[in-house]
């Protein structure tokens, strides 16, 4: 550009002129069957192909002047008729060149309507011939030009959602047309075609005809500064469409691309990736987005081709051809069969085929000497001889290969002169492909092979064995010493040391290896209940038994516990401290013991003998609810130790692990004594005619009172009738009683002197008889408040009979109870005061066990005769007053016979009397046993320490063993027997006594624990043999109890 | 309507001596402000005793008007399509919008968006109400005017040396026609091309610093130019510095550095855009898929460009009303310009395009595009809501045979794509 005026002058993209007939033609008619033509200087054929044209045409072929850039002279050639419709390709044959010269240089171009030569892209060169053959559907202008290496083919792709979605692809050139400082120019053209040419435009299905269309020329660049590309075009398809079978309809569809704003300025657009733009290759992809009305985006990639370069095709010689516009690898020969065309294929016949050399195979010429191995020479696989196989190789029975010849050779055989005899056995050897004596197999290491030598890998070598060494794998438990075993010296573990020999922390050796071992845990010995240590001293870890005791109680094992050291069965000894009261009717419901609600409280242990003699004590708890439990007990017996809120202590032996410490009171729960002084005055009449001795007693069941107030209060002799003051703070039998409840049954009864004689004789024997009673109710006693309590006393209902009827006379043999006196005392002779007793009682309650403690049993009956009066007999019985109702009174009948026992302490000049007594009890009936003798005897020979209990014994030590032999027959077998242990000590110049334990054992021996005793103390015990059924040291031991029989024996005091 | 009543009454008190008025310079002063009541009755409240009801309307006075006419610039009525073809636009269509149901929805084309939305109250042109600058630039939009860029005193001037001064040497000639060639004669001026101002130039009712920094480019037209262009076109021979002069406003428009549309369309204008090689293009192109056109017959209206030069003679000799010379771009030189695709006025198509380039097709199916076309010509795509009628007078009467059946963008003019 640049020249004002001549703008065609230069050669930027722009239309040529149409070409002047030069008066050269050719005309030939063709027809349907086809034809050829040939221009008139023979340079360009014609030729149809059949079916090309539908009817005969005149087709023209005229020379003209040859207006294309890049011509390559002055000629060119229009075919005519310009608007001949072909059916099908014709072929266009330019010879162009010489035969046998190069045609890259050169392609064939066309006119199209806008006078744009354009460069075919597909042009097939002919060198053989120098001819351009091109394929087209329309005549027009033609001429032979010279070929641009910078003309660019690609393949275009579009899809667009703008309007009717459709896909295309074609295929574009971009002849150079020109370029200066700004870039270069295409020009641009090529086919499209629909990728379907069904399209969808909403609810219509579209048909494109044609489907293929033909670009139009358009201007491309290639710009510089900045580099880019700048390319667009349109394109349409006519379609024919119908909406749901609807009548067709006519639409288009329409493409609108562009790289610079052109189409679509109001929509977003870039490329979707970065383009590559150089001079041989344009490729990118582009989007214009639209947003809700679609998109388009486009994809190209242009390359140039340079035909003749060399170029890969396996098994052939060949370079680029640009026939087809695009570079394509085009074979100029074949290479040799054989020739290596990849990994494991070769050329053969052109082709490559596939063939691995070198594998091992099994068909070679030569099996014996030589290994088979695939070869690809021939461009086929085949086995051939491969490596001669090692000499020495056996190739028969006594050949072997040697140099790939197979030669006899024998090997294995003995022989004597291998090179080494030391250590080597000799062996004919065939290895080398030839008869050799060489080493054989040598011998084991540490052969010896000479003083101080052995042999080592077949070597004879200096070595010493034996030898003090250090560096033995082991040091730590084996000593060092040295060894040619190996062939070589090595200093090897020797006698492992010591069992036991630390050789690490807590790490000792055992048998030779170091073992993990820590001495001094806590560990269990064999014995649980010793204290143990661990040991090394063995090598292994072992438990040495301390000797030392373990607690008692501590569990070494399920059920066991450690008592004394050993590991006994034990249990836990449960049970409770309930108290039950008694009223009128039936117990009520045990609730817990004062002494376990508030203090003192109670306290309970477990004494379990200890094998040399004493007790381990297992210490138990009683809480507020009366629940008794001393933990691990050993099974056994055991001695149960309770101190109850008073702190009278008892022993209980027992080998039961539930214990009932309750116990039973007579009365009213409710009941409460007198706390200050309660006069209450009895206005008594319809009294028996008093005499001295008579008694009136007042028993109250529900209330637990008993008093015989006239022991204090004497009421004169004669008098029917009486006023008598009771004082309920101080009775006559001792303690406070019971303030009385209106609903508590009082009884008053007149205990009258009556008299008898025996059956032989005229002695008269006074006694006593219940001879008149009265009940009263409706008393509201309160504390410190005077009360009167009219009473008229009658005779009583019934008439009771101490021999339970009146015919029977009392038979009662007082001797064979006084028999018994030195088992009772150790004495021989009858004290004075010693006496019999005959007493009819009454009890609040059925005679059994357990029983309720009551303060007292009211008395119905009473006789009572000196020691040595001698058996006493009757000719009938004699008669009592019965009148408690038998709802809740039980009648029972006594026989004791007491003897007194002083005790004196030096310190004192008045002694402590208590008696020894031999008694029994029977419930009221007809047919009671008669003649009246003792059922039960005293222990025998009672001990203390061994020793006679009837003598005083100082020296006794604190923890003495009394113990005694069972009562000889005819004796009942006690049920029980009842230790108790007085302390004896001074009151001013009296001697007093305090019982300080009990024990209740069925055993005959009871030893005092520690702690009881002290020295300088006098002591004496009771011993009480005991009968009852059932005996309640099995279920209640410290309930009340209704003995049925029983015989105490007293000891002589003794000191520690 | 009062405002319309009173602009009529307006134009038949003037109609008389319209053309005896401008003459490259100021003009009679009763021609615009009303002086006394001189001529008309005395309208309180009007600023600067204009006889219209401002700026735009007193210059509408004169140069509206139904048929095509030297110096209308405005088509009264409403019936038919506007019919005053001046190459700068008719600003009736600023009062006609488009609504159609475009592919992306309900689409508009409302007339604010055709041209310059100067404000004329008398004649219902009442601004832009989406810019409230120019775009590209900080120009307030409510001021636009007339007088924006016209200088109705016209005292800018060409001197005989070929510069511009706003005052100095008397003003002997129009300085838009071929008559004011080559150069005015010492101590004499031409005026600039259409009262264009210049370098400094404001208009007085407008505040701020808003002065224009380039002088009015260098244009030669034919002394008739408001035509049908169905048979030929109206060339005006543009020489040099009309984007430089459009950038007084929209400096920064379809840039890099829009201050107004950031990222918008951007395109190469001015002395820098000159043709190269796409001035063969330019000549070849025809019409779509025909390239086969010749430098000879290559200019179109629909696409002008700066000849690259401010020879006035040069100019002069190619300025032509009847479509005799049409020799397109020969040098290279030429450039692009901001009227190359825009009209200075309005258009019927948004921004004042010289053609609808937000169609997919300019023809379609051989018709203009309209609704009341058929086949892709209807399409609301191509029609946009306008009726081939409409179509047509926005292409300045152009029969559409005079382009391909399916014509695409004219901004293949220059890139054929």
């Amino acid at each position: 550009m640049g020249c004002r005026g001549t703008p065609e002058a230069d050669g930027s993209p722009k239309p040529s002129p149409r070409g002047q007939l030069l008066g050269l033609a050719t005309t030939a008619s063709i027809g349907p069957t086809g034809g050829t033509i040939t221009s008139p200087d023979g340079r360009l054929t014609v030729t149809v192909p059949p079916g090309a044209l539908p009817g005969a045409v005149n087709v023209t072929l005229d020379q003209i002047t040859d207006t294309a850039p890049g011509k390559i002279d002055d000629v060119a050639y229009r075919i005519g008729p310009a608007d001949t419709i072909l059916l099908a390709p014709v072929t266009l044959a330019f010879r162009a060149a010489a035969p046998g010269a190069s045609l890259d240089a050169f392609t064939v171009a066309y006119q199209e309507n806008q006078g744009f030569w354009l460069r075919l892209r597909e042009v097939q060169r002919t060198p053989a011939d120098g001819t351009l053959t091109v394929s087209t559907t329309h005549f027009g202008d033609w001429s032979i030009v010279t070929r641009s290496a910078a003309d660019l083919n690609g393949q275009i792709t579009f899809q667009s959602t703008i309007g009717i979605p459709f896909s295309a692809t074609g295929l574009a050139t971009l002849n150079v047309a020109g370029a200066d400082a700004s870039g270069t120019w295409y020009l641009q053209w090529g086919t499209l075609a629909l990728d379907s040419a069904t399209l969808t435009s909403g609810a219509a299905t579209c048909t494109a005809s044609p489907a293929t269309v033909e670009l139009d020329t358009d201007i491309a660049e290639v710009m510089v500064d900045p580099t880019r590309f700048r390319w667009g075009t349109t394109a349409r398809w006519p379609l024919t469409c119908s909406a749901g079978g609807g009548a067709a309809y006519s639409d288009l569809a329409s493409l609108f691309f562009d790289t610079m704003g052109i189409y679509r300025p109001d929509c977003s657009r870039g490329y979707v990736q970065a383009p590559v733009i150089t001079a041989d290759r344009v490729q990118g992809a582009y989007t214009i987005d639209c947003g809700t009305a679609g998109a388009v985006t486009a994809t190209w990639d242009f390359g140039t081709c340079t035909p003749g370069v060399a170029c890969a095709m396996a098994c052939h010689d060949a370079v680029i051809s640009c026939d087809t516009g695009f570079p394509v690898c085009t074979s100029t020969g074949t290479l040799p069969d054989g020739t290596v065309c990849g990994t494991n294929q070769v050329c053969s016949g052109g082709a490559c085929v596939s063939c691995t050399a070198g594998l091992a195979c099994t068909t070679q010429p030569d099996p014996l000497c030589h290994d088979g191995v695939t070869s690809c020479a021939t461009g086929a696989s085949q086995c051939v001889n491969g490596t001669a196989k090692a000499n020495g190789t056996s190739c028969g029975s006594n050949l072997v290969c040697n140099g790939g010849a197979c030669v006899s050779c024998a090997s294995g055989l003995a022989c004597t002169t291998q090179p080494d005899p030391l250590c080597h056995s000799g062996v004919t050897s065939c290895a080398t492909g030839t008869w050799q004596c060489v080493n054989g197999t040598a011998f084991a290491n540490g052969t010896p092979c000479g003083p101080d030598q052995v042999c080592s890998g077949g070597a004879c070598v200096s070595c010493a064995a034996g030898l003090a060494c250090t560096t033995q794998p082991d040091p730590l438990c084996h000593d060092g010493v040295t060894s040619c075993a190996t062939g070589t010296s090595q200093c090897v573990n020797g006698a492992a040391k010591t069992n036991g020999t630390s050789c690490g922390t807590d790490q000792v050796c055992n048998g030779g290896t170091c073992s993990a071992c820590t001495a001094d845990l806590v560990c269990t010995p064999a014995n649980p209940c010793h204290d143990g240590r661990t040991s090394c001293s063995t090598g292994t870890q072992t438990c040495t038994d301390l000797g030392t005791n373990l607690p008692n109680g501590t569990s070494c094992g399920a059920g066991l516990t450690c008592n004394d050291g050993g590991c006994v069965p034990s249990r836990n000894v449960v049970g409770t401290r309930l108290v039950t009261y008694w009223p009128d009717g039936a117990p009520g419901a045990p609730v817990p013991a004062p002494d376990v609600i508030a203090p003192p409280l109670a306290l309970v242990a477990a004494l379990v003998p200890r094998a040399g003699g004493g007790f381990d004590t297992y210490t138990g708890t009683i809480d507020a609810s009366g629940n008794v439990a001393i933990a691990n007990v050993p099974a056994g017996p055991y001695l149960l130790s309770f101190v109850d809120g008073n702190g009278a202590h008892t022993f209980l032996e027992t080998s039961s692990s539930s214990i009932d410490l309750g116990y039973d009171l007579l009365g009213r729960a409710d009941a409460a004594l007198a706390t200050a002084s309660t006069l209450v005055t009895f206005e008594l009449t319809g009294l028996t005619p008093w005499k001295d001795g008579d008694e009136i007693q007042i028993a109250s069941s529900n209330g637990d009172v008993l008093d015989a107030p006239t022991r204090i209060a004497p009421i004169a002799a004669g008098a029917t009738s009486a006023s008598l003051v009771d004082d309920w703070l101080a009775s006559a039998l001792g303690p406070a009683m019971n303030l009385l409840a209106p609903a508590d049954v009082l009884w008053i009864h007149d205990l009258a002197t009556l008299s008898t004689t025996q059956t032989s004789g005229s002695t008269t024997y006074p006694y006593l008889s219940a001879s008149a009673a009265a009940s009263v109710t409706g008393l509201a006693f309160a504390s410190g408040t005077p009360s009167t309590v009219p009473a008229a006393l009658g005779p009583p209902a019934q008439t009771g009979w101490v021999t339970g009827d009146a015919a029977t006379g009392i038979d009662w043999r007082l001797s064979e109870f006084e028999a018994q006196l030195p088992a009772l005392t150790g004495l021989a002779a009858m004290p004075p005061g010693s006496g019999h007793v005959l007493l009819v009682g009454a009890a609040a309650r059925a005679l059994a066990n357990p029983a309720p403690i009551a303060s007292g049993n009211p008395t119905l009956f009473l006789l009572a005769l000196d020691a040595g009066t001698g058996d006493f007999a009757t000719s009938a019985s004699l008669p009592y007053g019965s009148f408690l109702e038998a709802s809740t009174w039980s009648e029972w009948r006594g026989i004791e016979f007491s003897v007194p026992v002083a005790y004196l302490l030096p310190a004192a000049s008045a002694a402590f009397t208590d008696r020894a007594a031999l008694g029994r009890r029977e419930a009221m009936s007809a047919g009671l046993p008669t003649p009246i003798v003792p059922t039960l005897l005293p222990v025998q020979a009672p001990a203390l320490n061994g020793l006679d209990a009837f003598a005083p014994m100082t020296g006794a030590g604190t923890t003495p063993t009394l113990s005694w032999s069972p009562p000889q027959a005819p004796s009942l077998a006690p049920t029980s027997y009842t230790v108790e242990l007085v302390l004896l000590g001074t009151s001013g110049t009296s001697t007093v006594a305090t019982r300080i334990a009990l024990w209740r054992v069925a055993s005959t021996a009871v030893t005092v624990p520690a702690g009881l005793l002290a020295a300088g103390g006098t002591y004496y015990a009771r011993i009480t043999a005991n009968w009852s059924s059932p005996d309640p040291l099995v279920t209640k031991p410290l309930s009340g109890e209704y003995v049925t029989a029983y015989a105490t024996t007293l000891t002589a005091p003794f000191s520690p | 309507m009062a405002a319309r009543a009173i602009a009529s009454a307006v134009l038949a008190l003037l109609a008389g001596h319209a053309a005896a008025f401008h003459s490259g310079g100021v003009g009679d002063c009763e021609g615009c402000h009303s002086m006394h009541g001189k001529d008309g009755p005395d309208v309180p409240g009007r600023p600067f005793l204009m006889s219209g009801g401002d700026a735009s309307s007193t210059c509408l006075s004169c140069h509206a008007g139904m048929a095509p006419a030297t110096g209308h610039v405005f088509s009264t009525g409403f019936a038919t399509p506007p019919s005053n073809y001046t190459p700068a636009g008719d600003y009736a269509w600023l009062l006609r919008s488009y609504v159609w149901n475009g592919p992306k929805g309900v689409a508009t084309s409302p007339g604010e968006r055709h041209g310059h939305s100067v404000v004329a109250a008398d004649f219902n042109l009442l601004g832009d109400t989406r810019n409230t600058a120019a775009p590209g630039g900080t120009y307030p939009s409510g001021s636009l005017s007339c007088i924006s860029c016209h200088d109705p005193h016209g005292r800018y001037r060409i001197l005989s040396d070929g510069t511009f001064s706003a005052g100095g040497a008397r003003i002997v000639a129009s300085g838009s026609y071929a008559t004011s060639t080559p150069l005015p004669a010492e101590r004499e001026a031409y005026g600039s091309y259409r009262l264009l101002g210049g370098r400094g130039y404001q208009p007085r009712s407008l505040g701020g610093a808003l002065s224009f920094g380039s002088n009015p480019p260098v244009a030669i037209a034919p002394p008739a130019y408001n035509r049908s262009e169905a048979v030929s076109d109206v060339r005006v021979a543009y020489g040099s510095g009309m984007s430089e002069w459009c950038a007084n406003c929209h400096g920064a428009i379809h840039t890099s550095a829009n201050p107004t549309g950031p990222g918008s369309y951007q395109h190469p204008s001015g002395v820098t855009a000159r043709f190269g090689q796409l001035a063969s293009i330019y000549n070849a192109f025809l019409r779509t898929g025909d390239m086969g056109g010749s430098w000879l017959t290559a200019y179109t209206s629909l696409v002008p460009y700066e000849e690259g030069t401010t020879d006035r003679s040069q100019l002069a000799s190619h300025a032509r009303g009847d479509g005799t010379y049409r020799i397109g771009p020969t040098t290279g030189g030429e450039n692009v310009m901001c009227l190359s695709c825009h009209r200075a006025h309005a258009s019927g198509w948004d921004y004042g395009m010289r053609w609808n380039f937000e169609s997919e097709y300019v023809v379609a199916s051989g018709q203009w595009p309209g609704v009341d076309s058929v086949g892709e010509a209807a399409k609301p795509a191509n029609a946009q809501g306008r009726t081939q009628a409409e179509t047509r007078a926005a292409m300045y009467d152009r029969n559409p045979s005079s382009y391909a059946s399916f014509q695409t963008t004219l901004c293949n003019k220059c890139h054929a794509k």
